[in-house]
């Protein structure tokens, strides 16, 4: 993939993250003032994991490297602000929650469990159990990477 | 761009006429009520455990109390406040209402001011009640529509075509107005899934016919019902030591997770689609 076309294909895909971040802050309720910040934040998340993830990154990394440029972002604009961090890092992190990777993972239970006898090689479980810790793992990095930089700022401002 | 004043606590709210009548000195099993209603409303919409403890012991030096210990589980708070030699108890249950973030904003205003002394817990107690019905930003007409929309944008992220991104942002809509009414009749929560889920999915089903990508409408559609803002918290409680709060939390989500594979599951089969 050229440089172009992958400048491209992260301008799309930050333009969709940004509409389903918009949709998300409106099911939470986020202040309207904050929407515009909410949906930039989204994009910016969600282009730089496809970004890491297209240069051969894991998933699991690249969510963490999204999830803390959106923690940095948010506590910015908390400080700026005076509100909670949250209020700008809810709304963007869900495009990066791994949902299909979770659904997957149960779903993989589910035909494991209602198949009569067990494959041979057992592919079924293995898949699920890949999907799972995946999952797992990003979710985790995530919700790290999310409350990493809110944690570090304010142990800053206490010792400082 | 309206900037919020951080010295006025609710810009949404009415100034408080005066003082409610406490009983002075304020008595101790008041003063854990006050705690009990914010550390409620905290954990009602959507808060983690250590954001509902830390707010919580902020309020110890306005409220004159030497010491506030509180247990944050996901449906429970346990408060003992001690003054002297004397304490009291609470344990209360909350219902859970789901995430607001404006509320969660308006009652920490409320605690930063109280922790100045620009409020007093006559104050605090009535501006409490005001946030706990304070009307949702946005209708529920613009919520349907923007879950519809959300989950539509997730189409076009798994590489759905447009047809199939029409139907999901239908499908979905459909479905978090059904949430919404069974929410409402306070249907069991597993119940409310497993509908859901089926509804979105039987409609999304459409896209079998009309579009090149049917998988991506099928996935997309069910998305609203992924538990995102509850697993980021059970993972937050889970990292800062509040493991039983976060496993609890991460249970509900894994139920969540079935309810969604099931009503997904049985619509995939009655179609036989190759998932």
């Amino acid at each position: 993939m050229s440089g172009v076309e992958l400048a491209v294909l992260l301008v799309q895909k930050g333009c969709w993250a940004a509409v389903a971040t918009l949709g998300f802050s409106v099911l939470f309720n986020v202040p309207k003032y904050a929407l515009p910040y909410c949906a930039l934040i989204g994009a910016l998340g969600y282009a730089l994991r496809t970004a890491l993830m297209s240069g051969g990154a894991g998933m699991a990394l690249a969510t963490l490297c999204a999830a803390l440029l959106i923690g940095v972002l948010a506590t910015i604009l908390a400080q700026r602000f005076a509100v909670s961090g949250t209020l700008f890092a809810v709304g963007p992190a869900i495009p990066l929650v791994p949902g299909s990777y979770a659904y997957k993972a149960v779903m993989g239970l589910v035909i494991a469990a209602n198949s009569p006898e067990m494959e041979p090689g057992g592919e079924l479980l293995l898949a699920a159990a890949d999907n799972g810790v995946k999952a797992t793992l990003t979710l985790l990095f995530l919700s790290f990477g999310i409350a990493l930089p809110g944690l570090m700022w304010s142990a800053l401002r206490r010792t400082g | 761009m309206p900037r919020p004043d951080p010295n006025t606590p609710i810009v949404t709210l009415p100034e408080p006429v005066a003082d409610a009548p406490l009983p002075a000195p304020a008595s101790l099993s008041s003063m854990v009520d006050l705690l009990v209603q914010a550390g409620s409303l905290l954990l009602q919409h959507g808060a983690d455990a250590g954001r509902v403890e830390a707010s919580l012991q902020q309020m110890e030096a306005g409220l004159g109390i030497e010491r506030i210990d509180v247990v944050v589980m996901s449906k429970t708070l346990l408060l003992t406040a001690t003054r002297q030699d004397a304490h009291h108890t609470r344990v209360a249950r909350v219902p859970i209402v789901g995430v607001n973030m404006n509320s969660l904003n308006e009652v920490e205003q409320l605690l930063g001011l109280f922790q100045q002394g620009r409020v007093t817990p006559g104050q605090l107690a009535v501006i409490l009640e005001q946030i706990a019905i304070l009307p949702h930003h946005y209708s529920r007409g613009m919520i349907v529509a923007a879950t519809g929309l959300a989950c539509a944008a997730f189409c076009r992220l798994f590489g759905g075509d447009w047809a199939a991104l029409a139907i999901t942002g239908v499908a979905s809509a459909v479905a978090a107005w059904v949430r919404m009414e069974l929410n409402r009749r306070q249907v069991n929560y597993f119940l409310v899934v497993l509908i859901t889920a089926l509804v979105a999915s039987l409609l999304a089903s459409s896209a079998l016919w009309v579009s090149q990508t049917p998988q991506s409408a099928l996935t997309a559609a069910v998305l609203l019902l992924v538990p995102g803002a509850p697993l980021i918290n059970a993972s937050v409680d889970i990292l800062r030591g509040h493991i039983s709060a976060g496993l609890a939390r991460a249970t509900t989500s894994l139920v969540v997770f079935l309810g969604i594979a099931l009503g997904l599951g049985i619509v995939v089969w009655l179609l036989q689609v190759e998932l």
